[in-house]
């Protein structure tokens, strides 16, 4: 059984894990815990460890996607988590203006640490929203070949799409 | 009334004295036959000036050189519109709105003035005119400086325009690399502002043009040509020569320009490419997403006859897509494996900080249901509003749902048990990661610990073969030296960064300075702390701390018989006082420039906040040492690669497996 592995990476809040919902096969393995009031950095719960999903490809292959902590101080999981990845996919909550520094941060990271393809998955905006993409792009510095796509984390078949985006971007990447 | 004469009757001096002592307001034009200049004094001071040279108002000087941003000037110029009539001054504003300190703004305008006004200083005949005016508030951001330094200044550097004319008598004059800079030379030791003029030295630029290029004074250029003219690192080309050079720049710049177009146009490309590509996914999510929604207006109008009587329960599940409300396969043995092996790859790092506690154990909840349902999943809804989406998984929006809390750790946790067979998963690796990751030791998370193994890899200094067993003691043991603490001297150890003034003031200190054993160790730090990868341009295979032994430039002037002044070029050389060891050198302008004072120029004007910002000592440091370096190869930082054990017809298969799902 071959298995490859997709990183789901982004700010927090940015919908990583519902992302990985939509598509994994399994019960979305994730270790989260409630951020203390102290944190202010927004209510609910956030993941501080890690999500796992799973989508079988063929009888020999499966897909692994793992979902990392948004929060900048679990960074020093981001590289452990990234070993060996295809490519990742950046989340980014575009009704969020205060998140997109730290998702232009993590692009940073993960594109130092890493040559391999990456998309970013504009969460929660509509796909014909054509000035908020490019404000999005404008806001994290964005090349022109990073796909910027839009997204909608609770729809399977947006991320579907993302997924495929990233996809042939890896295949491109191999010619 | 206005004040008129001309400046072979009257020096600029004298009639600087007279504004001041008169303590008047308004404007000295001075004109000669192809140039102009104004001096702009309130009650007796000095607030701006200006000449050909710099046309410029303030504040796009100030973008020019780097001190704030356009952007920042277009704010601080639209809040000065809205201010009123006798609001704030440009200056107090970008200092208000913290795009600048008051100290750098302070020096940056003390030295655009003096920077004008010896340039109109030089000029040996002129007419000048002074028109007093009740108010000049264009370029008056709310500081002045005394006419007094300003003319010190100015005098002072009059008299080292006059030594600098000696060998560069106009800015007209075309310089060249020289072929061959000296025998015997195993380093050229040079300040960082000095190796970047040396770039721009190509046979063709006059000094006028270099200081332009490098938006610095004539004076400023005309001082670093003249020392590494006189350490004979320059030549002057003859007359042909320069036409030749410039035909070839001029070729050179077309070629690039032509190259520039090319690349333009293939980035244009590329880029509507990746747009098209953009277009046709979200084309296709359209398209799929409508499909789905048709699915689920059919399903829902099929379900809603029987659910009538429920309306209130059914509505979480018909509302919920599809792929959501079936119940998820639970996580097999092999996707657990995969599981804990990078959970526990993850956990060898200890949480920077001691509250985050995010589970020290993969699962540390040995749930009290022993075998977890994958229903959990979606969620009982507490939430009284019934939202559109009332989605099973913990999405955490923003706002409108603070989240369903179930419990917090509500996930049907799989059995904890170990598995037997560990998956080949890429695995993390451990060791290198945490060194990287645990953000305690700078200088390991900056540049690794090096082990004794890569120190000896470290490219030596090009040196002089004979020299090799004298130096052999001073190798350094091993890489793990700490960095000074001082950001900007470590920076310029790997040759970046502009040279500060405590750095020009030991400079000039230097031939006592060099040899002592402060910057011996200084240097030797800078040495340890080169990447492996570099490689000297020298093929030689020896390590030697560079400054050790440089001796007393003093002796070696006095064995010379004669100054510092009148030595050629092969005679600059910084002996190495190494008893025995034979002597050998470094070319280096400080012999030339040691009698000038501080370095002068923009740059030396944000030293000390430099220094305060990283720390840096105000104590003489040695001179930092430039070593030509690798370039490294695009992609070689990176530590992750991606899995080499896919391929494309893999990935192929994977997208035909997505698209199926």
């Amino acid at each position: 059984m071959q298995s490859v592995k997709v990183v789901v990476t982004g700010p927090f809040n940015a919908g990583k894990t519902t992302f990985i919902k939509s598509v994994s096969e399994i019960t979305v393995l994730s270790t989260e815990r409630q951020v203390s009031d102290v944190s202010s950095e927004g209510g609910g719960e956030t993941t501080v460890a890690m999500d796992f999903g799973r989508i079988t490809i063929s009888d020999d292959v499966v897909l692994y996607l793992f979902g990392t902590p948004g929060q900048e101080r679990f960074s020093f999981m981001w590289e452990t988590l990234s070993e060996g990845m295809l490519g990742f996919v950046l989340m980014v909550d575009v009704t969020n203006a205060d998140s997109m520094n730290d998702a232009a941060s993590m692009i940073q990271f993960f594109t130092g640490m890493s040559d391999v393809p990456f998309v970013v998955a504009a969460n929660k905006v509509d796909s014909d929203d054509r000035v908020a993409l490019s404000a999005t792009r404008t806001a994290l510095g964005l090349a022109d070949e990073v796909p910027l796509l839009p997204c909608n984390a609770k729809d399977k078949d947006s991320v579907k799409a993302v997924l495929l985006g990233l996809l042939y971007r890896i295949l491109e990447s191999m010619r | 009334m206005a004040l008129r004469g001309n400046l072979k009757d009257f020096s600029l001096p004298d009639v600087f004295q007279l504004v001041q002592l008169s303590g008047k307001t308004g404007v000295l034009r001075i004109k000669s036959t192809d140039a102009e200049g104004s001096i702009w004094f309130r009650a007796g001071e000095v607030f701006f000036a200006q000449s050909n040279w710099h046309r410029d108002p303030l504040g796009q000087r100030l973008v020019t050189t780097g001190r704030i941003t356009p952007s920042a000037l277009l704010k601080a110029l639209d809040i000065q519109k809205h201010e009123p009539s006798e609001g704030r001054r440009l200056g107090q504003i970008l200092v208000d709105e913290g795009f600048l300190t008051e100290k750098v703004l302070e020096t940056f305008v003390q030295e655009q003035i003096q920077d004008t006004i010896f340039d109109l200083m030089r000029w040996d005949e002129g007419d000048f005119d002074f028109q007093l005016l009740p108010e000049v508030v264009d370029e008056d951001i709310g500081l002045s400086v005394s006419i007094e330094n300003v003319v010190m200044e100015g005098s002072r550097r009059l008299e080292e325009w006059n030594r600098i004319k000696k060998k560069v008598p106009s800015t007209e004059m075309v310089f060249k690399m020289a072929t061959a800079p000296g025998e015997g030379t195993f380093e050229i030791s040079l300040k960082p502002s000095e190796w970047a003029l040396l770039l721009l030295v190509d046979g063709s630029r006059s000094i006028a043009e270099l200081a332009v290029d490098m938006n610095k004074t004539d004076f400023e250029v005309a001082r670093v040509i003249y020392g590494l003219f006189s350490a004979g690192l320059l030549e002057v080309p003859t007359d042909d020569e320069v036409e030749r050079l410039r035909a070839e720049r001029s070729q050179r710049d077309d070629k690039r320009a032509v190259l520039d177009a090319a690349r333009r146009a293939q980035d244009e490309a590329a880029a509507l490419e990746a747009i098209e590509l953009e277009s046709r996914l979200v084309a296709e999510a359209e398209t799929l997403h409508r499909a789905e929604q048709d699915v689920l207006d059919q399903v829902r109008a099929v379900s809603e006859a029987p659910a009538e009587g429920h309306e209130t329960e059914s509505e979480a599940p018909h509302e919920e897509p599809e792929f959501l409300s079936v119940a998820t396969a639970k996580p097999s043995v092999e996707d657990m494996a995969v599981f804990e092996a990078m959970m526990g790859a993850v956990l060898e790092h200890p949480l920077p900080e001691p509250e985050p506690e995010p589970e020290p154990e993969p699962e540390p909840e040995p749930e009290p249901e022993p075998e977890p349902e994958p229903e959990p999943e979606p969620e009982p809804e507490p939430e009284p509003e019934p939202e559109p989406e009332p989605e099973a998984e913990p999405e955490p929006e923003p706002e409108p749902e603070p989240e369903p809390e179930p419990e917090p750790e509500p996930e049907p946790e799989p059995e904890p048990e170990p598995e037997p067979e560990p998956e080949p998963e890429p695995e993390p690796e451990p060791v290198e990661s945490s060194s990287l990751l645990t953000g305690i030791d700078l200088e390991e998370a900056l540049f690794g610990a090096l082990t004794s193994a890569e120190a000896a890899e470290i490219p030596a200094p090009p040196v002089a073969e004979e020299v090799v067993g004298d130096f052999v003691d001073a190798i350094p043991e091993s890489g793990t030296r700490p960095l000074t603490g001082d950001l900007e001297a470590d920076l310029r150890a790997l040759g970046l960064g502009e040279a500060p003034v405590e750095l020009i003031e030991s400079v000039q200190g230097m031939p006592e300075a060099v040899g002592d054993e402060s910057g011996a160790a200084h240097d030797d730090q800078y040495l340890s702390l080169l990447p492996v990868e570099l490689e000297s341009v020298d093929a030689s295979e020896t390590v030697e701390d560079a400054t050790e032994g440089i001796g007393d430039l003093d002796e070696l002037l006095r064995s010379l018989g004669g100054g510092a002044d009148d030595l050629d070029a092969a005679s600059a050389f910084e002996s190495l006082d190494t008893g025995e060891a034979p002597t050998t050198g470094v070319i280096s302008t400080d012999a030339y420039l040691a009698e000038f004072q501080d370095d002068v120029g923009l740059s030396s004007g944000l030293s000390d906040e430099i220094t305060a910002l990283t720390g840096g000592g105000v104590g003489a440091r040695s001179r930092p040492v430039a070593t030509v370096s690798k370039i490294p190869e695009s992609g070689e930082s990176h530590v992750l690669r991606r899995d080499q054990l896919v391929d494309r017809d893999l990935v192929m298969k994977i997208i035909e497996g997505i698209e199926k799902l």
